[in-house]
């Protein structure tokens, strides 16, 4: 080869150097998006309102591409130590796991429904106190995956709807997820969080456009099945909703007396007996809480499954409530086997004992109303939620009460 | 005409080569015994069937590549072949592209071996629907190699092999680590020749992380803007940073004393 | 007739990075070799006859010096078409048949079709491998991969042959076929260049040889030059103890257990001086011969002279 080809060889050599570093440059800002689950410092800041940092001792490991790789390998891992039931394992599993691959939704949702429902003493309470931590972990596993309907519906359903009854929450989160081309599903899930609010003409209206969404899909795909029966279900939901605003019109005239009232007795050391009576049919609850008299539910900024052990929170609602029988009820509870989940370091404690008609069936919703318009009540009628009447009767405990 | 003939041979060789059949071998074994993972829903079961999948080619082809780029042309040597070739009417250029194109083609038949079974077993898992995108990401493992085989031809000429097979691998581990040197050269609180060091690391090393594109192909729901600029950039990365190495390997073989 | 091989002050000097002294492998050598010739190129190991040649083929760069081939400046890529190689103990692909190595070569040399089958079949026959050409590589005896060898090296027909040590490690009979077709191909009018240590081969079939030792070429020269050159064997009677004393000075060896005295010279002119001194005193001589010594006799001598200084 010529000294002349050599020399120009090296000078193009030499030239294409600056279009590599262009090139980089190009390429570093749009690699995030290829690659979410690597990164060392503020690399994921932009995915969102919750950082996700990936520590750097993660990094090593993932450095050929295989983090995703890992953390399904971990992901099946973690199976083992739910069906061996080391709970206790599970939450840094899926810790580590959505910081290796924040894309695995199923490990969002799986994780956040193990904090607020797996947590649980030896009578299958849940630990009040993880309910927070779930909520802060299907949001930042919404933040990184803000694109599918799936994170959104889950926090609004599994989470708000039924675990915490917070039907304007699960409302939002439904409609988030309606944005991102859900199924037929949680369009009507939408109508019934409306109607949970007591807004009945909010739900006949979703009920409405329901129907509309399901037929737009049947002109678009006649034989989408699927749109059938969810025109089906939408329009005999339509139907009851209509018949019971009527049947429902005129409760505020015609209220009934609840005669609620609740009793706190004391078996023995963190033994006792709750019970009571309340004018409302079969197959409705009266929700319980005993709590730190100073009890809040932590605010978290991000997602942290560090809780005050201190703290105490039985926390008796939706599913887990009390069963009413014949007018009447009562409940034997025993904590003396789950210290470390009701440790009572405080010296105050509140109970508070409610029926909330927004959460009752249907039969008993007949009675109350949806928001608690037929309800009456000579002690214990609440009214500190603006347009909802229920009953509760908060007692104040001390701790050689329970102890 | 002469480097084509080069490159067969070096194809023909390569295909025969114990160790690297044996890589192969593996690395397919590998990527069928991903349907044995079970996992809670189909979807994980998916994404952990993918993302190892990619995972395998991506570290088979990696040590295929190594194995083959760093004894490319020392075993020429060692044997006395390149002797017999080089005093008939080869150029030393010709030779090298020869040899160097012979280990892309060889590092590509690998690759298809590989993503025909990966493609075939994510359809086995998935219906038999075929997911022709995963082959987007074996594109852009191939180019990843294309880079590293002329990383691995450039040390050739210069060391040993063994030697060879560390730096190569150590520059392929720093090349992965470009969110670290990305970090490292910005931040207000760094020193300046810190920033400066991991300036020219970051954009001077040649930069494997960018080839890796498993999230799309993993998670086929996340919405990517500028897909294609973003693989065309990479693929004219790739040859254009090989070129570079290639002149330099041209230009060092050229002088040399066999 | 054409020069086919040319050196003039050729230097190669090796730095290793493990010793500080460079090693000159090969220091101001100047050799020509003429088309048609068989030329010898001796030396022990080590004396940097494989460089020389590494240089004549453009793998190794001279640190001074210049060399040709064919008229052309080492390592043009033209002339590499009417030149071929073999070098020491060859390699070859071992996956490959005899077939498909011969093919890949002539392949380099851009042979092909139905030229290229007909010129591998002819080869297959010349090195007698006819009959394994469809073996792999890695089944072939060390004397088959030396004929495939030589095999590659005859398929462009070339005008000058490089020849490394062509005979190392081969059985009787495959050398002598080796030697035989070294002899034919100069027949043919081919010039070979022959680098050996095997003396009698070089011996056997070359014009010309050089010697080279350390890198510095020590002779060169035709072989009768060289083997002829001086050394007369005189026998002689009669001669008396003073005689014999005078006799040591002109000659390099002298034998004078017996009767018969044999007096050993240098060159020509000594003949006559031990002619003239012998005549006068009645000795009377039986016999004078020239001495041709053999190519190792001259090697080993001069090695040792060499090595002496």
């Amino acid at each position: 080869m010529k000294l002349g080809t050599r020399i120009t060889l090296a000078i193009i050599a030499v030239m294409l150097i600056p279009p590599i570093v262009g090139l980089q440059k190009a390429i570093d800002p749009a690699r995030k998006q290829f690659q979410p689950g690597r990164g060392v410092g503020s690399v994921m800041t932009d995915m969102g309102n919750n950082p996700v940092v990936l520590p750097s001792q993660f990094v090593a490991g993932t450095v050929i591409g295989l983090q995703e790789v890992v953390a399904g390998l971990l992901w099946v891992r973690t199976d083992e130590f739910f069906h061996s039931g080391n709970y206790e394992a599970i939450i840094p599993m899926v810790r580590m796991i959505t910081w290796l691959d924040p894309h695995m939704v199923d490990v969002y949702s799986v994780g956040a429904w193990h904090l607020d429902y797996n947590f649980v003493d030896s009578g299958q309470r849940a630990d009040h106190r993880y309910v927070v931590p779930a909520i802060k972990f299907l949001e930042e596993g919404i933040a990184n995956n803000p694109s599918i309907f799936d994170l959104y519906f889950d926090l609004a359903f599994v989470h708000y709807y039924l675990k915490i009854g917070n039907f304007e929450k699960a409302e939002e989160y439904m409609r988030l997820a309606a944005k991102h081309n859900p199924p037929f599903y949680v369009y009507r899930e939408i109508a019934h969080a409306l109607e949970k609010q007591g807004r009945v003409d909010d739900a006949i209206k979703q009920w409405q456009e329901c129907i509309k969404i399901g037929q737009e899909e049947l002109a678009r795909n006649p034989k989408d099945t699927g749109a059938v029966t969810h025109i089906q279900v939408s329009k005999r939901n339509l139907d009851s909703t209509l018949i019971r605003k009527v049947e429902r019109a005129n409760l505020g005239s015609r209220p009934t007396d609840m005669g609620f009232d609740a009793n706190f007795k004391r078996l023995g050391p963190r033994q006792f007996l709750i019970s009571g009576k309340i004018n409302v049919p079969d197959g409705a609850r009266v929700f319980l809480t005993l709590t730190d008299s100073d009890y809040k539910e932590p605010t978290l900024k991000n997602f942290s499954w560090d809780v005050d052990t201190d703290a105490t929170a039985l926390w008796e609602t939706q599913i887990h409530g009390i069963s009413i029988n014949k007018g009447k009820f009562h409940k034997k509870y025993d904590l003396s086997k789950d210290i470390k989940q009701y440790p009572f370091k405080k010296d105050k404690y509140t109970l508070t004992l409610w029926f909330d008609p927004r959460c009752a069936p249907i039969s008993a919703q007949d009675i109350t109303g949806w928001k608690g318009e037929g309800i009456t009540d000579k002690q214990y009628l609440d009214t500190s939620i603006p347009g909802v009447k229920m009953v509760k009767k908060v007692i104040t405990l001390n701790r050689q009460d329970i102890l | 005409m002469t480097m084509l003939t080069i490159a067969k041979n070096t194809l023909g060789e390569a295909m025969r080569k114990k160790i690297l059949n044996i890589f192969l071998l593996v690395a397919l074994a590998m990527i069928a015994f991903a349907v044995s993972f079970a996992s809670f829903t189909m979807r994980e079961e998916l994404t952990i069937i993918k993302s190892f999948g990619l995972g395998v080619i991506a570290i088979a082809g990696m040590f295929i590549t190594v194995m083959l780029g760093v004894n490319l042309v020392p075993q020429e040597v060692e044997r006395r072949t390149i002797y017999t070739i080089l005093s008939k009417p080869v150029r030393r250029w010709e030779f090298l592209l020869g040899k160097f194109f012979g280990a892309l083609a060889t590092i590509l038949v690998n690759l298809a071996f590989m993503a025909v079974v990966f493609l075939v077993t994510v359809a086995w898992k998935h219906q038999w629907q075929p997911e022709w995108a995963l082959l987007k990401g074996v594109l852009m493992i191939f180019f990843q190699l294309f880079l590293l085989s002329s990383v691995a031809l450039v040390f050739s000429i210069f060391t040993t092999p063994v030697v060879n097979f560390f730096l190569t691998a150590g520059v392929y581990i720093v090349g992965s680590l470009s969110d670290v040197t990305l970090s490292m050269s910005h931040g207000a609180d760094k020193s300046p020749i810190v920033k400066g060091f991991y300036w020219l690391v970051h954009y001077l090393v040649p930069n494997f992380a960018n080839f890796f594109t498993q999230n799309p192909l993993i998670h086929p729901e996340s919405v990517i803007k500028n897909e294609l600029l973003y693989y065309a950039q990479n693929i004219i990365y790739a040859i254009i940073y090989a070129s570079v190495l290639l002149i330099i390997a041209i230009l060092a073989f050229e002088r040399k004393d066999m | 007739m054409a020069i086919a091989v040319k050196t003039e002050h050729l230097t190669k000097t090796f730095q290793h990075i493990m010793h500080k002294e460079p090693v000159n492998a090969v220091s101001d050598l100047s050799i020509e070799v003429q088309e048609g010739e068989i030329f010898g190129f001796l030396g022990p190991n080590g004396a940097g006859k494989t460089t020389t040649i590494k240089i004549l083929l453009g793998l190794v760069y001279p640190t001074s010096g210049q060399a040709w081939i064919l008229d052309k400046p080492a390592g043009d890529i033209e002339t590499k078409r009417q030149i071929s190689y073999l070098p020491e103990t060859p390699y070859f692909y071992d996956y490959m048949s005899g077939i498909e190595v011969l093919d890949f070569y002539a392949s380099l040399f851009g042979i092909d079709g139905a030229k290229k089958r007909s010129r591998i079949e002819e080869l297959l026959k010349i090195v007698g491998l006819y009959q394994d050409r469809h073996k792999r590589l890695s089944q072939y005896s060390k004397g088959m991969l030396q004929r495939i060898g030589i095999a590659q090296a005859l398929v462009n027909d070339p005008k000058l042959l490089i020849l490394d040590e062509p005979t190392t490690g081969l059985d009787p009979i495959a050398h002598s076929e080796i030697r035989d077709l070294i002899l034919k191909l100069r027949d043919e009018g081919k010039t070979v260049f022959l680098s050996s240590h095997q003396l009698s081969d070089v011996e056997m079939v070359c014009n010309r040889v050089a010697i080279l030792n350390r890198g510095t070429l020590i002779k060169t020269g035709s072989l009768d030059e060289l083997l002829l050159a001086g050394q007369f064997k005189i026998e002689a009677e009669n001669l008396d103890k003073a005689m014999i004393e005078k006799l040591k000075e002109v000659s390099t060896y002298i034998d004078s257990k017996s009767n018969v005295v044999i007096i050993e010279v240098a060159d020509g002119e000594k003949v006559n001086a031990v002619i003239d001194m012998i005549r006068p005193t009645g000795g009377r001589i039986i016999s004078i011969l020239p001495q041709r010594r053999s190519l190792e006799d001259l090697f080993v001598e001069i090695i040792r002279e060499v090595n002496k200084k």
